[in-house]
Formats: structure tokens, C-alpha cells, sequence
């Protein structure tokens, strides 16, 4: 039998339908439940699907039921949209930016005014939660600029330095101590992440092992991208992929997808103490997240877009990373890759990460 | 029967729900990575207030920023960086160093693993006559603090990198002296591979911008050039990761 996908889906929805009525007004199949005179026919004035669903048959307790339930969703909109009586202006202002910022749409489709009344709302309510002045950032990828980082494999000491300026650079969740940066520490003078530990804590460098650090690689040919089902994560015209927090629905394919395990999910909202918040932020980087969503390592977009080092490159006390731009043919990344033996990890898979690693 | 239905049903509507949040793809800009992004973009950091010109030349495009560390920076003399390009190098005489200290977060990180400034310099300041010739024993019980493992100890010492008649600098091996921001020199005497990786970008470290004048950290920045190892330490704390289940 060939399969046709729009007969398929419209007996889909004729079963959706009778499932409904079925649930909601009874079988039809199974007769009237109640004598017809119960329910004597359209009440005037009414129209529409709700007098349909009122002229049909129905018990009392049934009709009760129903009542109750709608009152109930309407009261639980109700004090979703108008915040109670009983609370604080602040309260109040709180919860109607937040019922604003739902109905907001996607990032890349949002006009320069919608960008600009959503940055507003989302400082605003940084200052209502937490106290604390952020700014924002929309800034588009720069033309003309790819972003490459290289990694050296025989400088890393495994100190961690560059784990910890990310954390307070990107305003990580410090209640379940989310870090995008591994350090992996390897015996012998080998490359087998298999047999690697990325939990040491003992004195480094130790002897005889090397240290290799992994984040996300934004990969020229991301999978993350490719299974995202709602578009909430894409790739900039300057190689970093970036996740729309508000648009993300928290499926984790993506971290399924990722052959790197790059991505870390928020089970919670992430907590940051006020004094310890990073205010410099970018709309697609290190701003609040919530629970519930996908988050990742962007190379610091808030501070890559501005000339800057991300920080992991910046704290690194060895000089063990190297970021630029690959499209600049004088730039460091491109001296790296043109004179130093590189490699990428799992490069058979065709991910084609924009990180390279090589050795003195 | 009826949960069944429902539960169908639920994921009947989510999944109606994913299609209608899918956005097109034709209708999002960028979708190609290294698209040309809109000219007007490309306008726009043209309208930006233009930073005062420092004495090092302003950065291109939409970076024109003052970088703290380029006001400290100092060029390099006798290499040239990634296309034949002058870069800078950090000045570690040149008093308080406050550019190695960056705020993160909440935290003020050192970006080099020395950041300590010379505490005895200059030298003349004892060394009024010189030093007394061919007494190291003698040098290392007054400069304790100086380890004594650069170079070995078959090597014939002090005189490889000090000399009596210029105290304050560093004596190279053709009888030139270099100041001691200029360690790079005499450093690159012998370690001459790991200079052209310094020159090039693969060794050292850049400092605050990728973007804009490349000012790196001198060699004695990170080295102590009498102990020139990476020091051991505890390291930041790592992942907790569930079980057995280790990295990942």
C-alpha cells in the first residue's frame, strides 16, 4: 500500500477529533447518557463551537466538570496576565514581563524595535530579580570574520584557570557547578580520551600525563543544528553556534547530536549569586537562562564580537590557547595552522570543528 | 482506553505545536555561514563615536578602543609577528602591571603565572663599582631568592646574561645589551624554536584582544629565567559528574 502523508495526517486528525469528543462530551457510540430532555437545545445568544459542545447531551456532574475546569484554566490566566491584588508593584511589573517576554517570537525574526523592547524587558527584570544593571547585547558577526581557536596540548598544565573564567564570565550555574570546559588529563604520553579523566584534583601539572582541554568546537557542519526540531539553535555568519534561549523547548536532541558532549542542560534555573554576575552580556551568550533549556559554549560572544579574547584565552596562564580570525591570513590561528602539525578530534565524523589541536 | 487516547492526542497537538514554532529556513537570515551579512551592518560601526588616537595606531573597524594593554606595550625589536607584521611586548619594568589583573564575573583573574614586579631593580643601585668577577658561590649566598637551576651548573653562569660594566641590562652573546623588556632577546639566543613559535602565536600569550595592535607577554612574564619550569599547583575545581561516568 503506498503510504500517503496528507491522508495519513488528516485520519490522524479525524481520530484526534472523535478522541475529543469522545473525552470530553462522551461516547457517541455508546448512546446518550442522559435523557434527551436534559440538555434541551442552544441556549440563546450563544454560537459557535461552545453552544455545538452545550447543545449536545450531558449529565449534570459532567456539565459541573467542565465548569469547573474552565473556570479554573481562566483563573490560572487570569493571574498569569493581571499579577494578585496582594502583591508588590515589583511583583506585579515582574510577572507582566515575564508574561510579555512569552509572547515574544524568534530571535532572527525580530525587528530592530522588537530586539530593542526585549533587551529593555530582559534588563529591567535582571534588576527586579537580582538588583543587578546588565546590558545586553544584540551585536551582529562581524563581516569578514570567522573565529578559530587552537589549542596546545603540550602547554596545558591543567590548572583549570580557564574553567574557572568561564564560569564567572558566563554566569554558569553555580548550584550544580555547570562547566562548558573539560580538561582531560591523560597517562603516558598518549591521546586516548577513553581511558582519560577529566575529575582529576591532585597537583598539576602530574608527571608523565598531558592535558587536554575540550568545549565546544563550533563545528563548521554542527549536528546539533541539524536535529534541532524548532530552529532554536543555529549557526552565525562568524562560525559560532549560538542557542535562542527563550525559543528553545528543551527536547536535548542536540546534546544527543553532539559527538563532543558540548552542550549542558538545565535541570533548574541557573543560580548566580548578584555580586558574582557578569553585567557585560550578549542576548545570544552569557544573559540569564532559565530551567528547562540548552545551553553552550559561544567563545565568549559578548566579548569575541568586541575585538576581545574570549575568556578562556585571557585566563589561560600557560598560553596554551590560540583564537583569531581564520579569514585574517596574517592572524596568529593561521600562522598555528600553517606552521604546527594540527588535529581535530573525531575528525572522521565530518563535523569539521573550528578547533585544532597540535604540540611544540 | 481513554488515557491512551489522551496521551495520542497530547503528543498529536505537541507535535503540531513543534511544526508551527519550526521557523522557514528561507526566512531566516545568515543561514549560510559566511554569508555576506546586510551592508547595512556593515555600515554601522562607521556611525560609532570614534576613540580618541592613542600613540599606539586604533584598531580597525568597529574595535576602536583604547587597549589598556597597548598603552604599556612596547615594540619588539628584531622579529616580526604572522605576515611580517610589528607587535608589541608587555613592559615588566614599567612599574605597576595592573593590565595582567582582568576582572571576570565576580573575580580578578592573573592572566600571567608571574605578575610579581622586580623587587631589586635596578641593580645599580647596589652595584655602584661593578660586580667582583668570579665569585658565583659568593652571588648566590647574597640573592638567595635566585634559584639556581638556569642555566646548569656546567654552564659558566651569571656571565652568560650579566655583566659587570652594564648592571641594568642584559648582555647578549655579540657584546650587544638589551634592556630587560627586551628579554625576548637573550632568551631567543638559544631557544630559537620556541622564539619563532613566540613571534608566530604559538607559543606565549596575547593579550585582551584578538582584534587590533598584538601586544604578548615577554618570555619572563611566565618563566622565571633562573627556574624556568611551569610551577605545580592545586588546580581549579573540576565537573561533578555523576558515578563512574568520567568526562562526559
Amino acid at each position: 500500500m503506498p503510504h500517503d502523508p496528507i491522508a495519513a495526517l488528516e485520519a490522524l486528525c479525524r481520530e484526534a477529533e472523535r478522541a475529543l469528543t469522545r473525552d470530553v462530551l462522551g461516547d457517541p457510540a455508546e448512546g446518550p447518557i442522559m435523557p434527551r430532555e436534559v440538555g434541551s437545545g442552544p441556549v440563546a445568544g450563544e454560537t459557535g463551537a461552545a453552544s455545538t459542545a452545550l447543545a449536545k447531551p450531558m449529565d449534570r456532574r459532567r456539565a459541573l466538570g467542565v465548569l469547573a475546569g474552565t473556570l479554573a484554566a481562566g483563573a490560572e490566566l487570569v493571574s498569569a496576565c493581571a499579577p494578585l491584588s496582594r502583591a508588590t508593584p515589583q511583583r506585579q511589573e515582574t510577572k507582566l514581563l515575564e508574561w510579555e517576554e512569552r509572547l515574544k517570537g524568534h530571535f532572527r525574526l525580530m525587528s530592530d524595535q522588537e530586539k530593542s523592547e526585549t533587551i529593555a524587558r530582559l534588563e529591567r527584570l535582571a534588576q527586579l530579580r537580582q538588583g543587578v544593571d546588565v546590558r545586553i547585547a544584540t551585536s551582529d558577526a562581524i563581516p569578514g570574520v570567522m573565529y578559530g581557536y587552537a589549542f596546545n596540548i603540550s602547554r596545558c598544565k591543567g590548572y583549570r584557570n580557564c574553567v574557572q573564567a568561564c564560569i564567572n564570565e558566563n554566569n554558569l550555574d553555580r548550584k550544580t557547578a555547570t562547566q562548558y570546559i573539560r580538561i582531560f588529563e591523560m597517562e603516558g604520553q598518549t591521546i586516548d580520551l577513553d581511558r582519560a579523566d577529566a575529575t582529576f584534583q591532585h597537583e598539576v601539572p602530574a608527571e608523565g600525563h598531558l592535558y587536554l582541554g575540550t568545549q565546544c568546537f563550533q563545528c563548521a557542519n554542527p549536528p546539533c543544528v541539524e536535529v534541532c526540531p524548532v530552529g532554536a539553535t543555529w549557526q552565525e555568519p562568524d562560525g559560532i553556534t549560538v542557542v535562542d534561549y527563550d525559543w528553545c523547548i528543551g527536547c536535548r536532541y542536540c546534546m544527543a547530536a553532539c559527538p563532543y558532549w558540548a552542550r549542558r542542560f538545565n535541570w533548574s534555573a541557573p543560580e548566580v549569586p548578584a555580586d558574582q554576575v557578569n553585567p557585560n552580556q550578549h542576548y545570544l551568550g552569557n544573559r540569564a537562562r532559565k530551567q528547562g533549556v540548552v545551553e553552550k559554549c559561544t567563545f565568549c560572544i559578548q566579548r569575541s564580537r568586541q575585538g576581545l579574547l574570549p575568556a578562556c584565552v585571557e585566563a589561560c596562564p600557560t598560553g596554551a590557547r590560540v583564537f583569531g580570525n581564520l579569514l585574517d591570513p596574517d592572524s596568529e590561528i593561521r600562522w598555528v595552522l600553517a606552521n604546527k602539525k594540527v588535529f581535530r578530534l573525531k575528525e572522521d565524523l565530518g563535523t569539521e570543528p573550528r578547533f585544532w589541536y597540535f604540540m611544540d | 482506553m481513554r488515557p491512551r487516547l489522551r496521551f495520542r492526542l497530547v503528543g498529536f497537538l505537541g507535535a503540531i505545536g513543534i511544526i508551527a514554532c519550526r521557523p522557514e529556513r528561507g526566512q531566516l537570515p545568515g543561514t549560510e555561514p559566511g554569508a555576506a551579512a546586510p551592508a547595512a551592518r556593515a555600515a554601522e560601526p562607521a556611525g560609532a563615536p570614534q576613540a580618541p588616537q592613542d600613540t599606539v595606531s586604533a584598531a580597525p573597524g568597529p574595535f576602536a578602543r583604547p587597549l589598556a594593554a597597548a598603552r604599556e606595550g612596547l615594540p619588539v625589536v628584531g622579529m616580526a609577528g604572522p605576515g611580517g607584521a610589528p607587535f608589541l611586548v608587555s613592559s615588566r619594568s614599567a612599574g605597576d602591571p595592573a593590565y595582567l589583573y582582568r576582572r571576570m564575573g565576580g573575580e580578578a583573574v592573573g592572566l600571567a603565572l608571574r605578575s610579581t614586579t622586580l623587587r631589586q631593580y635596578p641593580c645599580s643601585s647596589c652595584h655602584t663599582s661593578g660586580v667582583p668577577p668570579g665569585n658565583p658561590e659568593g652571588a648566590f649566598r647574597v640573592h638567595q631568592d635566585i634559584p639556581r637551576s638556569h642555566p646548569t651548573a656546567g654552564e659558566s653562569g651569571c656571565t652568560n646574561c650579566h655583566r659587570s660594566g652594564a648592571v641594568d641590562a642584559l648582555s647578549l652573546f655579540g657584546g650587544e645589551t638589551a634592556s630587560l623588556d627586551q628579554a625576548y632577546r637573550l632568551c631567543a639566543q638559544c631557544h630559537s624554536g620556541q622564539a619563532a613559535d613566540w613571534a608566530g602565536g604559538a607559543h606565549g600569550k596575547r593579550l585582551e584582544a584578538w582584534a587590533g595592535p598584538r601586544v604578548v607577554l615577554n618570555c619572563t612574564d611566565c618563566h622565571d629565567p633562573h627556574l624556568p619550569v611551569t610551577p605545580r599547583r592545586n588546580p581549579y575545581p573540576g565537573p561533578r559528574l555523576p558515578g563512574a561516568r568520567r568526562g562526559h
